[in-house]
């Protein structure tokens, strides 16, 4: 009878123990793909060896389909806990309640100053006094040109341009114009991505610098029929009327070695690891209201239907803390001010540090974030529609700007 | 040459002409797969890689779990394919054959199976997968595949054929002394080739292409099928890598192409035969 008795004791207590070592399995959506998703599992692991009671699974989604699984999922009521958001995503997932304010938790916690973080880069997450993630990318257009073109039209590199303090959109057109001659194989420059969808890469660097944009404030109206938006649009037109910028829809990369210059983020450099000719990175061109490229950003949340909000704040500061960004660092430029100028960020294998200096560090002070309004979707939709009609040779782009933004205001007072 | 064979010529010319837009793509595709990232843009319209190399395909499975993916895909479309033969045939025949109240009935719900978008039922479904544990497993993948659209349009053309079969046949069984079973497994079923073929060739296509419910039921790389996995040759943010993307679509094509050649005539005969066209 004793011996049951102290049995069962024992059970007891092995039963709390295991209580208060809950074992706790985190989901982790992201839709990075090749070395970043490798690093991502490594950091997981790592993380779970820290706590004991905490599996961190890395789910990856692909990009195109990342919102319509996470919608399922959540109101199928197996949401994943933490997870990446793209930034134009954002809006919407507050607006629906999707995410956990995570201000009580970082306030409470010293190792993650905010004032490390640059307030650009926290504007798209916040809503008052809540923070509804903390961005992990902060990553500005830049422009990847191709030296051996250069080098063959004979003319002075952005890079040089740039000490001058001549490089400026009228220099980057009359560049891509010389290396069309030189090399009539090839494009001098395009300001725009394969994918139409993805309209917002390049050409928003040069709206912004002509002093344009895409919506008045409060994202409320349009804004892409201002005159400085006209004016960006109208240099892309120029340049595919004259043959110096491949069409929309045409398949030009940068990484075929027959374009001269192309706006993407220093990810990009991932696809220009085995290619045989010399390129680097330079600022994007200033504009009449200076050098103001866009800012591509992406952050960690924690899903508000998630049943263990606590460990996935707990590993999302974890991720955010300054050890582990400096090891992101390598694939996107930190949030974190006292990152951007470390060692790991700068040591890039494939860009030099002064390359990056001037294309990252110096380019973020002025560079904006898109802000959207929650029917995002719509409005891209509207100005995709309309690209081709709007760059046509012929087009009168004032006017059609006009037309795009009488249907993005009709879907905006929707 | 005789009026005749010119006009086969002709014929065959125009034929060729049209061929073109659907075997160029599949040709491009197989010869971009051998070129690096820039050399597949840096001549877009050349089909000839300048030489051989397997860097691509060798990557593909070195850097990422693409051969667990093919095998996810290769059974889970032999186990479709199989299932929905014997459920198709065996619901066939029944629609077909045998007297049971409330038979039209629950072949119109059947039916209803096959206009439903999946879409539209997808996050009841998910609620139901979910509450019986089985989300991240390929048993959504598999289910829904035999009892959902496919299932029900491989009952619904096996019961058209069965009753395209003259019951006489039944009876002459029934007093040569085969019992229902028998009649099913010697006589009709043998009949019934033509339309399996091409029920066969559905179910398997089908499985095969299938990207949304492997989309919201699987979360681990290892579990995914090619469809989703072809999606995952990227660059940190999601920019794709194209030479593996084409090496993996060549190999996820390849068993098709394969079996197509090999079995054409058959495919075609079967098409025509069951009054289906693709």
């Amino acid at each position: 009878m004793r011996k049951a008795r102290s049995l069962l004791i024992l059970a007891a207590l092995a039963s709390g123990s295991a209580l208060a070592q809950e074992k706790v399995t985190l989901r982790f959506t992201t839709w990075a793909g090749g070395d970043a998703l490798k690093l991502l599992q490594s950091l997981a692991a790592d993380y779970g060896k820290r706590n004991r009671n905490v599996t961190v699974e890395v789910e990856s989604i692909p990009f195109g389909s990342y919102d319509q699984k996470i919608t399922v999922q959540i109101a199928g009521g197996t949401p994943p806990d933490v997870g990446w958001v793209a930034e134009r995503s954002v809006p919407g997932y507050i607006a629906s309640r999707s995410l956990v304010n995570l201000r009580p938790t970082v306030a409470s916690d010293a190792s993650l100053v905010l004032n490390d973080y640059s307030p650009a880069s926290l504007a798209l997450w916040t809503r008052g006094d809540a923070l509804y993630g903390l961005p992990f990318s902060f990553s500005p257009m830049l422009v990847y040109y191709n030296r051996d073109l250069f080098e063959k039209a004979g003319i002075p590199t952005p890079a040089t341009l740039l000490r001058q303090n001549k490089w400026n959109y009228a220099a980057f057109e009359a560049s891509a114009s010389a290396i069309k001659k030189a090399s009539p194989g090839a494009y001098g420059a395009s300001l725009f991505r394969l994918d139409p969808q993805n309209w917002a890469g390049g050409i928003l660097a040069a709206v912004y610098s002509n002093g344009g944009d895409v919506f008045g404030q409060d994202a409320a109206s349009c804004a892409l029929d201002s005159a400085g938006s006209v004016r960006a649009f109208e240099l892309a037109q120029r340049m595919m009327r004259d043959g110096t910028a491949p069409r929309l829809g045409e398949q030009v990369t940068f990484a075929s070695g027959r374009l001269g210059m192309y706006a993407d983020q220093v990810s990009y450099s991932a696809q220009l690891k085995d290619v045989d000719f010399k390129w680097d990175v330079a600022p994007m061109p200033s504009g009449p209201s200076g050098r103001k490229t866009l800012l591509g950003q992406a952050g960690y949340a924690v899903f508000s239907a998630s049943k263990h909000p606590r460990e996935a704040q707990d590993f999302i500061k974890y991720l955010s803390s300054r050890a582990v960004m400096q090891r992101t660092a390598q694939f996107f430029p930190p949030p974190r001010r006292s990152l951007l100028n470390s060692s790991t960020f700068l040591k890039n294998p494939l860009i030099s540090e002064a390359s990056l200096r001037d294309a990252v560090l110096k380019q973020v002070g002025s560079a904006r974030t898109l802000i959207v309004p929650t029917n995002w979707t719509q409005v891209n939709d509207v100005v995709v529609r309309n690209l081709e009609r709007t760059l046509r040779p012929s087009a009168n782009v004032g006017q059609e700007l006009g037309r795009v933004c009488n249907e993005v205001d009709a879907v905006l007072k929707k | 040459m005789s009026l005749r064979s010119l006009s086969r010529a002709a014929y065959y010319a125009v034929m060729v002409v049209l061929a073109v837009p659907f075997v160029f793509p599949t040709l491009w595709m197989i010869g971009a797969s051998f070129k690096s990232n820039q050399a597949i843009f840096a001549e877009p319209l050349g089909l000839l890689p300048s030489r051989v190399d397997w860097a691509n395909y060798a990557q593909v499975f070195r850097d990422y779990p693409f051969a667990a993916q093919y095998l996810n895909s290769v059974y889970i479309a032999v186990i479709v394919t199989l299932a929905t033969l014997l459920l198709g045939a065996l619901a066939g025949y029944g629609f077909a054959r045998l007297n049971f109240p409330g038979r039209d009935l629950m072949f119109i719900a059947c039916l209803s199976a096959m206009m439903l978008p999946s879409e539209a039922v997808s996050i009841p479904q998910f609620a139901l997968f979910k509450a019986a544990g089985l989300v991240n497993t390929h048993a959504p993948v598999i289910l829904l595949q035999i009892f959902g659209g496919t299932g029900a349009l491989a009952v619904f053309l096996l019961r058209q054929h069965f009753l395209t079969v003259p019951r006489e046949l039944d009876e002459a069984a029934l007093i040569d002394g085969l019992g229902r079973w028998g009649i099913f497994w010697h006589v009709m079923l043998p009949l019934a080739r033509p339309a399996l073929v091409a029920v066969g060739i559905f179910a398997f296509l089908n499985s095969w292409n299938d990207y949304f419910n492997p989309l919201i039921y699987l979360n681990s790389g290892e579990r995914f099928t090619l469809p989703l996995g072809l999606q995952g040759f990227t660059d940190p943010l999601g920019g794709i890598f194209w030479n593996l993307t084409l090496a993996a679509s060549t190999l996820a094509t390849l068993p098709l192409l394969l079996a197509f050649l090999v079995a054409q005539r058959h495919f075609v005969e079967s098409l025509t035969s069951s009054g289906l066209k693709g």
